[in-house]
C-alpha cells in the first residue's frame, strides 16, 4: 500500500490538487499544507483534524470503501516537538473521544455510517491501554457539559447540542460492550 | 469588471492569511493559545490558527471606510472609493444579506 492509494480518486489528478506527498505524510493545503496521514506497518494513521473536517470524511469514507485499515491519533503528534511518551495513549484517546462531541464530525461519520468508538476500542485493545479510557472519558465529560448563564436574560446556554450531551453520557456503556465483543 | 469566483476565493485566501501573520506576530504573549483540536500552544503559528473562529471572522471582514479613509482621500482613484459599507447601493455583502432573507422568508435556511 503506497500514500497515493489513500487519496480520494476525484482528487488524483496532480494539476490544481490540493492533496500532496511530503516526506512520508499525505498532506492537505487549506492555506498552509496540514499532515492528514501517514503509514506504518500496513494500516494508515490518520491525523483526525477538525481544522479540514470535509476532507477528513472523504478520506475516511474513501479508506472504508477500499478497505484499508486505519487508525486515527492526534494532530499534535504530527508536530516535531512531539509529546511525552506516557502521555501518548491518554492524548489519542482523548483526542478520539474529543471529535466525537464535535457536531461536524458527529453528524459526519452517522451519514458515512462509521462508528469511531469501535475504531477507538480497537485501538486500545492493539496497543493494550484499555484501562486509561474510564480517564479520559472523565476527562471528556467535562467538556460536554460545559455552559455559560445569562444573568440578564436568566438562561443557562451550553457549548454542545443536547443530542451529542445525552448520547454522551451513556456513550462509555457502549465502550465496555465493545470491549467485550 | 466582475472578476471570476475562482479568483475571488484567491484574494479571500491571500487576506485571510495577511491577517493571521499579522496577528500571530502580536498574539505570542505568556498565555497559552489553544487550537480548534484543543491541543494547547506556547508560540502559535499559522496553522494553528486554522478552523478557529477567530480564521473564520477574519472571512468575513471587509475594508471599511474606517480603515483605509486616509489612503482613499490622498488617492488620485478618489472619486472610485472601494469601501463595501455605507450608503453603497449593491455590494456583494449586500446581495448576500438580501438573499439569506429570502431563504428565511420560504423555510430553506
Amino acid at each position: 500500500m503506497e500514500l497515493n492509494d489513500i487519496i480520494p480518486l476525484k482528487f488524483r489528478p496532480t494539476v490544481g490538487c490540493d492533496w500532496e506527498i511530503r516526506n512520508d505524510f499525505l498532506m492537505y493545503k487549506h492555506y498552509e499544507y496540514i499532515p492528514v496521514a501517514y503509514i506504518e506497518d500496513d494500516i494508515v494513521y490518520v491525523f483526525l483534524d477538525n481544522k479540514i473536517p470535509r476532507q477528513m470524511l472523504k478520506l475516511v469514507k474513501w479508506l472504508i470503501k477500499y478497505d484499508y485499515k486505519f487508525y486515527f491519533t492526534s494532530p499534535a503528534l504530527s508536530n516535531p516537538k512531539g509529546i511525552y511518551e506516557e502521555e501518548l495513549n491518554p492524548t489519542i484517546i482523548k483526542h478520539y473521544l474529543y471529535c466525537y462531541i464535535q457536531p461536524t464530525f458527529y453528524d459526519g461519520f452517522r451519514k458515512i455510517d462509521f462508528d469511531l468508538i469501535e475504531n477507538m476500542v480497537e485501538w486500545c485493545v492493539k496497543e493494550d491501554c484499555c484501562d486509561l479510557i474510564k480517564e479520559c472519558y472523565d476527562f471528556i465529560l467535562k467538556l460536554v457539559n460545559r455552559s455559560d448563564h445569562d444573568y440578564y436574560s436568566n438562561k443557562k446556554t451550553f457549548e454542545y447540542k443536547d443530542e451529542i450531551r445525552e448520547d454522551y453520557k451513556t456513550l462509555y456503556r457502549d465502550i465496555q460492550i465493545n470491549m467485550i465483543l | 469588471m466582475c472578476r471570476s469566483r475562482a479568483w475571488r476565493r484567491h484574494k479571500e485566501k491571500t487576506i485571510v492569511i495577511r491577517r493571521i501573520k499579522r496577528m500571530v506576530s502580536y498574539e505570542r504573549s505568556w498565555w497559552i493559545f489553544q487550537d480548534i483540536n484543543n491541543v494547547s500552544h506556547k508560540f502559535p503559528v499559522l496553522s494553528d490558527y486554522i478552523g478557529t473562529p477567530t480564521a473564520f471572522m477574519f472571512k468575513s471582514h471587509v475594508t471599511t471606510s474606517g480603515d483605509s479613509k486616509h489612503k482613499v482621500k490622498y488617492s488620485p482613484n478618489k472619486a472610485k472609493a472601494y469601501w463595501r459599507d455605507g450608503n453603497k447601493k449593491s455590494t456583494r455583502e449586500k446581495h448576500k444579506l438580501e438573499f439569506l432573507k429570502i431563504l428565511k422568508e420560504h423555510g430553506i435556511k
